[in-house]
């Protein structure tokens, strides 16, 4: 399958700090691929860099063959890559559905459909349509903020740690959430993920960072599989 | 008492037309901008250059208020957008420099005595409860209603309206979702002043107009605005009506004089006992 996303060598930063040193990555357009790595190695600086919020300083980033190195995060937008950012990631005083309008400011046709499909998805949002995002439970919040980047139909979802912090069961329920946006709204994912064994799982291929760098690559079973990074980061 | 709750809701009408675009500005660009009082003083000096051009009275509102919109958003455009990057001390700073140019520009054109909109003597209308109000103070109460209606709608309907809100709430994932900040900034401004300015004006109807008119009511208009949460314009309304009839209503049981210390005992207050206010979210100071 041909790539949506491909990242040639990139090193990215805060102010003159490199914090992401050469990483390479592709992603096709029905994968969904993980990054995995230990704290601080710089996975969320690596999405938001795709993204266009933080520097980049060296390498090219193509997105549906087009270079979009250094475009802002409204030009991205436009061309339907998402990014759910890893916390305060909705609007509290905004109520569900004022949430799911401002998902879809770009847009200027009638979207009533797409947040119908949205509720669609996550059946618990459609119950309290008016309540204000601040009052929803974590879990809640977490999949509202991912409703709100499908407002877009986004090709490609960069999710940073959508499972942090959630219950061991509502971990499953998203990755579940994961598949089903992936298989049903064709939507490529790459998604950073401390729960690196769940997000395997489901995951075509992954990619192991360390230090700013890619250190592994494979399919989500060989990782899984893998002595070495069992013992690293799978927490075995 | 019926009395001084009239009196109270008539202040409180104008400190909530003030306090609403100061609490978006401050909410959304994290700075406490004090030039606000003074630009409150400008629409209403620009009222009264309009009265003197014989422009009737309700079409001299609008036009001041258009214009002390653009004056804001070209404060803003001039000195705040280019200090974004930077501290809220520096920010607070430039404001305080351009509240100073405000006035006395002010000053400069108008003089520093007292000015009224019309030298008429009304009568006040005799209502139940032993209640006195004059034709004005139904103007503004009236009027001020009318115009919080309209901001409610506009900023639950309408698409900039609830950007607005969103900014206030979190800047940067607004920029995530491809909203274009500096414009809805931009529009937050000219919102802000318009009100700002129909507030000046009936300030200056109530009372008088005086170069540093803005800069007295700024205490009421922050207190209002701490009081109601930061960055929410439904706690500005709810606080600036607080603040207006506590004002008037100490008037029994203390000196006039003092009224304003009201305000600030409300401020201090709520700094110490919830800081976030009635309806905020975050603790933030200047
Ligand atoms: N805004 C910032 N300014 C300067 N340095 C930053 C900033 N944000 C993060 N860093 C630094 O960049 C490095 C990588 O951070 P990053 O958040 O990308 O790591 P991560 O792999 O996502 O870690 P975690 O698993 O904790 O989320 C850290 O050393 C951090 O201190
Ligand atoms: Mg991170």
């Amino acid at each position: 399958m041909e790539s949506i996303l491909k990242i040639e060598n990139i090193a990215a930063g805060y102010g003159r700090v490199e914090i992401v040193k050469g990483i390479s990555l592709h992603v096709s357009k029905d994968e969904i691929v993980s990054i995995i790595g230990p704290n601080g190695t710089g996975k969320s600086t690596f999405l938001k860099a795709i993204f266009g919020l933080v520097k980049v300083f060296t390498g090219n980033i193509f997105f549906d063959n087009e270079d979009i190195t250094g475009l802002k995060p409204h030009q991205i937008v436009k061309r339907s890559m998402c990014y759910v950012p890893q916390d305060n990631n909705i609007f509290p005083s905004l109520t569900i559905k004022e949430n799911l309008d401002m998902g879809a400011f770009v847009r200027h046709d009638d979207y009533s459909k797409n947040i119908e499909e949205v509720y669609g998805i996550f059946p618990l949002l459609s119950g309290f349509k008016n309540k204000k995002a601040g009052e929803l439970s974590g879990g809640q919040q977490k999949m509202l903020a991912i409703g709100m980047s499908l407002m877009l139909k986004p090709k490609l979802l960069l999710l940073d740690e959508p499972s942090a912090g959630l219950a061991p069961n509502m971990v499953d329920e998203m990755m579940k959430k994961i598949e089903l946006i992936n298989r049903e709204e064709k939507a490529a994912i790459l998604m950073v993920e401390q729960n690196a064994k769940r997000a395997l799982k489901i995951s075509n291929r992954g990619y192991v960072l360390s230090m700013g760098k890619n250190m592994y690559e494979g399919t989500g079973e060989e990782l899984l599989n893998n002595k070495d990074i069992g013992k690293l980061y799978l927490g075995e | 008492m019926p009395q001084l709750i009239i009196n109270g809701i008539i202040m409180g009408s104008i400190i909530v037309l003030g306090s609403i675009g100061l609490t978006l500005t401050y909410g959304i660009l994290n700075f406490a901008n004090f030039a606000h009082g003074d630009i409150m003083a400008a629409g209403a000096y620009l009222c009264l250059f309009f009265l003197g051009l014989n422009v009737p009275f309700v079409v001299a509102v609008i036009l001041s208020m258009c214009i002390t919109a653009g004056l804001g958003i070209l404060i803003d455009w001039c000195i705040y957008r280019k200090l974004r990057e930077k501290t809220s001390v520096v920010l607070l700073i430039a404001s305080i420099g351009a509240a100073l140019f405000l006035r006395n520009v002010v000053q400069l054109i108008f003089g520093p005595q007292l000015v009224y909109y019309s030298s008429e003597i009304q009568m006040a209308k005799k209502l139940p409860f032993g209640i006195r109000i004059k034709p004005d103070e139904i103007f503004i109460i009236a009027a001020s209603f009318l115009l919080i209606i309209a901001v409610h709608l506009f900023l639950k309907r309408s698409r900039i309206g609830k950007a607005m809100r969103a900014l206030s709430d979190n800047m940067q994932l607004a920029g995530v979702i491809g909203i274009e900040t500096e414009k809805i900034i931009f529009w937050t401004w000219g919102l802000g002043c318009a009100l700002a300015a129909a507030g000046g004006i009936f300030l200056g109807l109530e009372v008088q107009l005086r170069p540093m008119m803005g800069w007295d009511v700024l205490l009421p208009i922050f207190a209002a605005v701490i009081l109601g949460g930061i960055g929410s314009p439904y706690g500005a309304m709810a606080g600036g009506m607080i603040i207006g009839i506590s004002q008037e209503v100490s008037t029994a049981f203390i000196n006039p004089a003092y009224k304003s210390v009201v305000s600030f005992m409300i401020l201090i207050l709520v700094l110490l006992i919830k800081p976030s206010g009635i309806f905020g979210k975050k603790e933030r100071l200047a």
